[in-house]
């Protein structure tokens, strides 16, 4: 449980010259969820898209289980087990929910094999799914659409998955929900480093934290240790 | 001739040759969709393959439409390798860059057919080629009968290729969504290289058609983008599926114009430019409901 999957060392980066992240440092080990919690625009989102490919980083190097996989291509990445479900979830919306599962599984000769298996697996975290199989992912609600982002991306069969907001917009219902179901992806032995605005469920849900500031790192620990911190709890948790 | 006769006639000759249109625009619509690339030379690989059917039957007599697998396979990889040398690099230059590009390859190929094979218009004398057979009255051309019902098989393959296969189901993803597919795994190179291989290889069964139905010259080729150009307007930018009934409505309109107005036949060669006009027309209202 203890080795580290992710490690980011120094990692800079933003968008053209606009540099939004600054030196950043965090580790993920395997089987455990991290959150990244910070206020609008302090850069989590572009943390993600670092990490996952779609923004090339400035400097630094993001290793991930063991390989230096810094200047990789989304798609490399992506099948070497590092999944992003992304803030506007990016769902192929003129397919059927079936076939979205059925292209996440096209990831990795492994990730096919597995194909049925895996399908009954998230069809079981998320059994509106199995209703709405025929459906086109673009008609679904924003709930069933967090959830087959969400899906979409277990069917690449990820070793780490970066989940990003997936409670924006969502009823409190759906959103514990969702919860759930990630806390389920974890017994399983799926890392999660997750990013929400809901900083007192997502530390409840977490093992560990960091907190961002304008795309700086100003405060990390255990869930507790940052429940306790009177910074964190002045600025996100509001007591 | 009785009138509602001429009317089924004008009909028929209109259903026959959009299949052929709707295999050159298929091909465009895909590059479009797929790649988010225009690509003004498309005809030209029409040409090039008119003319090798021409040379290949005049050699060896064999019938070009027999000889489709073998044609798509080989201007499939052609295709492949347009995408690498050519279309891969301009790709994140922007529209203007890959206007200039295609337009300068669609005439240098252009002037290429016609330093080697002369200006002179070449056709392929299939036996079939004037024979027609009669319904009610109405001529169905036997070659154009042929041509139609090819067409018809390999749009139903393609469909079936995008709908049910791994590799059709990545075409759509990176068309749909290039962001979530690459996500996922799916390396959109080799989606791109697919897609142009695939449109330039409908392109070359469609370019063997014309020999045999139309006429080749080097200049056919850019006549055919410009049509192709119209029925993916119409169709919606990149819509593989709307291009069947937008060739229908091209080919139909051309062969009413020629029949029914006076010096008709000159007039239609034309439609397709109103076409377009009127597909950005109607393609403008509907963003703004958006
Ligand atoms: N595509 C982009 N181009 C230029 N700047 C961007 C782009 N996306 C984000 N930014 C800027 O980068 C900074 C960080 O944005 P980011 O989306 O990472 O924040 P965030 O922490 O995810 O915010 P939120 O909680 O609102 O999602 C912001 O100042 C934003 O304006
Ligand atoms: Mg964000």
């Amino acid at each position: 449980m203890n080795t580290p999957i992710l490690e980011v060392n120094n990692l800079s980066g933003g968008y053209g010259a606009l540099q939004v992240i600054w030196n950043l440092n965090l580790t993920v080990r395997a089987g455990e969820i991290v959150c990244l919690i910070g206020a609008n625009g302090a850069g989590k989102t572009t943390t993600l898209r670092l990490l996952s490919g779609l923004e090339k980083p400035m400097k630094g190097e993001i290793k991930f289980q063991g390989v230096t996989i810094t200047s990789w291509l989304p798609a490399r990445i992506a099948r070497f087990g590092m999944t992003h479900v992304p803030e506007g979830r990016n769902l192929f919306g003129l397919m059927t929910v079936r076939e979205n599962l059925e292209v996440g599984a096209n990831c990795s000769p492994e990730a096919w094999q597995k194909k049925e298996e895996t399908m009954d697996y998230v069809y079981n975290l998320f059994p509106i799914l199995t209703e709405r199989a025929n459906q086109l992912a673009g008609t679904l609600s924003g709930g069933e659409q967090q959830m087959l982002a969400i899906a979409r991306a277990l069917m690449t069969r990820p070793s780490l998955l970066l989940v990003d907001e997936p409670s924006m917009g969502l009823a409190p219902a759906v959103v514990d929900n969702v919860f759930k179901a990630l806390r389920e992806v974890r017994e399983n032995g799926v890392a999660i480093f997750l990013v929400e605005q809901d900083v007192r469920r997502s530390l409840k849900l977490a093992e560990r934290g960091y907190v961002i500031e304008n795309g700086h790192i100003v405060a990390q620990g255990t869930s507790a240790e940052l429940m306790e911190n009177e910074e964190v709890k002045r600025a996100y948790l509001a007591v | 001739m009785y009138a509602g006769q001429l009317f089924g006639q004008a009909l028929v000759n209109g259903i026959l040759v959009s299949g052929i249109y709707a295999l050159a625009a298929s091909g465009l619509a895909l590059a479009f969709g797929v790649v988010k690339f225009l690509n003004l030379a498309h005809g030209e690989f029409l040409m090039l393959a008119a003319y090798f059917g021409i040379i290949v039957f005049s050699t060896y007599g064999l019938d070009p439409l027999l000889m489709t697998p073998v044609v798509f396979i080989l201007f499939f990889i052609l295709g492949a390798a347009y995408y690498k040398a050519l279309v891969k690099p301009v790709l994140k230059a922007g529209e203007l860059n890959q206007l200039l590009l295609t337009f300068g390859i669609s005439i240098f190929l252009q002037n290429l057919a016609l330093l080697i094979f002369g200006g002179t218009i070449r056709t392929i004398s299939v036996p079939y080629r004037t024979h027609t057979i009669s319904f009610w009255g109405i001529n169905f051309g036997t070659a154009r009968l042929f041509i139609l019902l090819l067409s018809i098989v390999l749009l139903v393959l393609l469909y079936q290729v995008l709908q049910r296969t791994r590799v059709g189901r990545s075409i759509r993803a990176v068309s749909q969504e290039p962001e979530g597919a690459a996500l996922v795994g799916i390396d959109s190179e080799s989606v791109y290289l697919i897609a142009l291989g695939i449109a330039v290889g409908f392109a070359s069964v469609a370019g063997m058609m014309l020999s045999i139905i139309f006429q080749a010259e080097p200049m056919v080729g850019f006549n055919f983008t410009l049509k192709g150009l119209a029925v993916v307007v119409m169709a919606g930018l990149g819509n593989v599926y709307g291009v069947i009934w937008a060739s229908l409505l091209l080919g139909i309109t051309e062969s009413f114009i020629g029949v029914f107005l006076p010096n008709g036949t000159g007039w239609s060669g034309a439609i397709f430019f109103l076409m377009i006009l009127g597909g950005l027309v109607v393609r403008q209202s509907r963003v703004r409901t958006i």
